[in-house]
């Protein structure tokens, strides 16, 4: 229990240090001494020096292992299958393991180069729903082992809808806006840790991978059959992917785009399986688009081009009702898309987009009739990214420290950035320490790295948290705090 | 040996800087006015071309390849095979017949010379190709393997029947647009004194000029896979009535075999981009800049240079020219350039030959490509696949596949030590 405290404590402290610029210590001296550092974890149990077996006693002691956590951030939200987790070590000599565990259960493992004392290794996290507490485990040959513990969220911890924002809070949903800004919680099913909005109806998913969906017609949840273990929602314009836990997409919707997937463009009102040629491991749609990331890092695109938004080099008005894989992008781990552009991020945490361009969205420096790009083109950021938003004509990048980047359209403050000016490049937000995520049409909300809740935008009906206009303001160009109910 | 000026390819137009953008920015040395219509024939050069409604870009189709020139050289840069299975994006495929003698073609009679891919509404696409790729390995003299990939095709929902027998295809991607204006005033003479086609040196390599008839004249071509374009202002009207179906002065018809009816009644009866606007795309296509190269002086970089030259690439691939007149560039003009190109026709072996008979060039000849340029093709275009039909995955693939007079350099590769091949690939990345 002390360990847990200790690491979480250095883990927060990594993070309002935003020591994640920091590479791994450069020279052994330093690694000894760098017991500041954020997010590092001395050796613990048995210890360095009790550990060498080679009797004596006149060594001199070993200097003790390190291990920090670099990236992801503490508590962060997720909605796909696979999270790659970066740490950086320093050990006393080679021959050193690093281990992902949750409880018993070894996730992942990797052996570190036995001729480096120092350097960094990326583990794979499988996400599951929900909580999802986790231990790095550096183990020495000797046995000696150093852990940093810590945790993520599998599932989408806010959404924003045109005029309304919906919040998960303890298995809970929690919503204001729509004509009322106060904070209150809605009657949902139980144990709930996800909830995404797209075309007017609203999803929730439980920790068992149940979906259930709400509309204006029907504001009482109900489950959405054909459909279990799903572990991602992507609700798009008029139709909706889900991704299950073994890879498999589904879908149901409108259609008349081929955005479903499955070879006609006849609309299903119930439930289809997509056909996809590989395991998924990340969705996301687009107005009457759909993209899933496979386990080979590949995307696959299908639906409607007309906006070149299927990466596939140019535009056409047929509708793509077949999965075609986006040329020239490998090393893909996520996805995300607006009303008709995509964003996707890579292994190293940069990022690519393409599609719909006009008001500064792809975040090439372009705006206007020619800033459409049917081919993903990447994007010059300060940093590595984690985690990424879009909807409609705007998109974001979650950036390792926590800081958010924002661009594209901004005529309802939709950015946060301190004004109403279209950001054709990534811009920061005046927002930080985010751990989750919800890009809306009129503004965004995210959740902070102390559980809060910040939104920006429009406040015309109250998503603001503030008063109804005249009373209230418009909209907010700053993030402002929401209190939870 | 670093030569001074070789840092800066383009002469004056050199840009110098080397990014994402490189391969679509104007010149260094254009005037205020010039720039202006550069940046206008860029936004022609990006645009979405329609079908009906938009006034300033009505006339896509009836049947084409991509919406806009941006479609296939994204960026300015450089065109690529498609995923297995899909439909090609940045590459298009022609068709010929060759005649008995081989010294000339015919179109197919259903498609013409070249697949449209897709169609406006109401019109029927002709079909499309898939490419596969068949692994094909070889070792250098080290020991060391390699795996090259041999591409076939295979057609999709030709909508007129099969091809008519006979009918070879020639796949072709879209070539980069920097420095075109700089090759286009390369003089004649400078050409020509470095072809011998009867290899009258005895070093294998013979060289020699592709001549196409235009109004009744045979000219010299200079552009083009097979230097089967004089100027730039035809091969962008070719390319916007092929790829796009957009009909201009140099070729005012569009573009339906007769058994495409719908097509023909579709298509438009009067220019669907007028000269004035024209005019502003092949300005851009002459006034992209060429961008510097900040790693020439590199000890690496000079040491594959040596072995570059000691390899006889530079037989075909001239390193250097000083550009002559060209009426209405003066941009371009008295400009000491290297871009690593003889713009002369050779044969390259069977192993790329495609068969097609290109005015005087052959089924194995292809024109010596410019290498400036070609070390950005991942940041420009997103890839790094070369040759006429993207085969090569890389520019060690590309030289590995060069054949016919550039077998012997190929030779000398091959049997270079590791860090003497790794030299000279650096050093033509480095371009």
């Amino acid at each position: 229990m002390r360990l847990r405290a200790f690491a979480i404590l250095v883990l927060a402290g990594c993070v309002l240090g935003a020591c994640s610029d920091e590479r791994p210590p450069e020279s052994e001296s330093t690694a000894a001494g760098s017991g500041g550092a954020g997010g590092m974890a001395q050796g613990a149990g048995g210890g360095a020096s009790s550990s060498t077996g080679e009797g004596g006693g006149s060594n001199p002691p070993m200097p003790a292992p390190t291990l920090t956590l670099v990236s992801p951030p503490p508590g962060m939200a997720f909605d796909r299958r696979f999270v790659d987790v970066d740490v950086a070590y320093s050990v006393p000599k080679g021959g050193a393991t690093v281990r992902l565990q949750r409880g018993e259960e070894i996730l992942d493992e990797r052996s570190l180069d036995a001729s480096a004392t120092m350097g960094a290794a990326r583990l794979r996290l499988p996400l599951s729903r929900g909580a999802h507490p986790f231990v790095v485990t550096l183990v020495l040959p000797s046995g000696t082992t150093t852990a940093v513990e810590t945790h993520l969220h599998g599932g989408r911890l806010v959404a924003a809808s045109i005029d309304t924002m919906y919040a998960v809070r303890y298995g809970a949903i929690v919503q204001w806006g729509g004509g009322n800004p106060m904070p209150a919680k809605r009657d949902t099913p139980a144990k709930i840790v996800s909830v995404a909005e797209g075309g007017g109806a609203l999803f929730v998913l439980d920790i068992e991978g149940h979906v259930f969906m709400a509309t204006t017609e029907q504001p009482s949840f109900e489950p959405v059959a054909g459909l279990d273990d799903i572990t991602a929602l992507a609700p798009g314009g008029g139709h909706t992917l889900f991704l299950r836990a073994d890879g498999r997409v589904f879908a149901a919707g409108l259609n008349g785009r081929g955005q479903l997937g499955v070879g006609d463009t006849e609309s299903h009102p119930s439930i289809v399986e997509v056909p996809t040629t590989a395991e998924i491991v990340a969705i996301a749609a687009s107005d009457d688009a759909s993209f899933a990331v496979d386990a080979n890092g590949l995307v696959h695109a299908w639906g409607s081009n007309d906006e070149g938004q299927l990466g596939i080099g140019d535009e056409d008005v047929s509708p793509h009702p077949t999965p075609l894989i986006v040329p020239n992008l490998v090393d893909i781990v996520d996805v995300a898309a607006g009303r008709d552009h995509v964003l996707a991020l890579t292994t190293g945490g940069g990022v690519h987009a393409w599609g719909l361009g006009s008001s500064g969205q792809i975040g090439d420096g372009s705006a206007g009739i020619l800033a459409s790009r049917p081919q993903p083109v990447p994007l010059v950021l300060p940093d590595r990214v984690v985690a990424l938003g879009a909807r409609g004509n705007t998109s974001y990048a979650v950036l390792t420290s926590g800081d958010l980047l924002g661009w594209g359209q901004n005529s309802l403050a939709h950015l946060g950035v301190g004004d109403t000016n279209l950001r054709t490049k990534p811009t920061p937000c005046l927002v930080g320490a985010v751990r989750a995520l919800s890009a809306g049409l009129t503004g965004a909300v995210v959740v902070d790295d102390a559980g809060g809740l910040q939104a920006w935008g429009s406040n015309a009906s109250g998503q603001l948290g503030l008063p109804l206009p005249p009373e209230g303001p418009e909209r907010s160009n700053l993030p402002v705090g929401v209190p939870w109910p | 040996m670093f030569e001074p000026g070789e840092e800066r390819p383009g002469g004056d137009t050199t840009l110098d800087t080397r990014d994402e953008k490189s391969f679509s920015r104007p010149a260094a040395n254009l005037s205020l006015a010039r720039l202006g219509t550069f940046e206008a024939g860029l936004a022609l050069f990006d645009v979405a071309w329609t079908v009906g409604g938009e006034v300033d870009r009505d006339g896509l189709g009836p049947t084409y390849v991509g919406t806009s020139c941006r479609s296939c050289h994204f960026r300015g840069g450089r065109g690529a095979p498609p995923p297995p299975g899909q439909p090609m994006t940045s590459m298009l495929v022609r068709l010929s017949i060759p005649s008995d003698d081989g010294a000339t073609f015919l179109p197919d009679p259903r498609y013409g010379d070249q697949i449209q891919n897709k169609a406006i509404p109401g019109v029927t696409p002709e079909g499309w190709f898939s490419v596969d790729h068949a692994s094909k390995t070889g070792s250098y003299a080290d020991g060391t393997s390699y795996e090259l990939l041999e591409p076939s095709y295979t057609a999709h929902d030709l909508a007129f029947g099969p091809l008519a027998a006979g009918t070879v295809l020639s796949p072709r991607v879209a070539q980069p647009m920097i420095g075109l204006g700089l090759l286009a005033a390369v003089r004649d003479e400078d050409i020509e004194a470095l072809a011998d086609p009867d290899d009258a040196n005895g070093d294998g390599i013979r060289g020699r000029r592709n001549h196409v008839f235009v109004e009744g004249a045979l000219l010299p071509g200079r552009f083009g896979w097979k230097a089967n374009e004089v100027d730039l202002a035809r091969q962008t009207a070719g390319a916007f009535l092929g790829d796009i179906g957009i009909t201009s002065p140099l070729r005012p018809a569009d573009n339906c075999p007769p058994i495409q009816v719908d097509c023909a009644a579709a298509a438009g009866t009067t220019l669907d981009i007028d000269p004035a606007r024209f005019d502003a795309i092949v300005v851009f296509s002459h006034l992209v800049a060429v961008p510097h190269r900040p790693d020439a002086a590199d000890p690496e970089v000079l040491l594959g240079k040596t072995l570059f030259s000691q390899a006889r690439c530079d037989a075909c691939h001239t390193p250097s020219f000083v550009t002559g007149p060209l009426a209405g560039f003066p941009e371009v003009e008295g400009q000491r350039i290297y871009p690593y190109t003889d713009l002369l026709i050779h044969d390259m072996g069977p192993g790329l030959a495609d068969d097609r008979p290109d005015h005087e060039a052959g089924g194995r000849d292809f024109r010596t490509s410019p290498l400036w340029g070609i070390g950005m093709t991942n940041l420009i275009s997103g890839h790094t696949r070369l040759l006429h039909d993207g085969r090569a995955r890389s520019i060690e693939e590309a030289i590995l596949w060069h054949g016919g007079e550039a077998e012997a350099s190929r030779e000398a590769f091959r049997a270079l030590p590791a860090p003497g091949r790794a030299a000279l690939l650096r050093f033509v990345d480095s371009l």
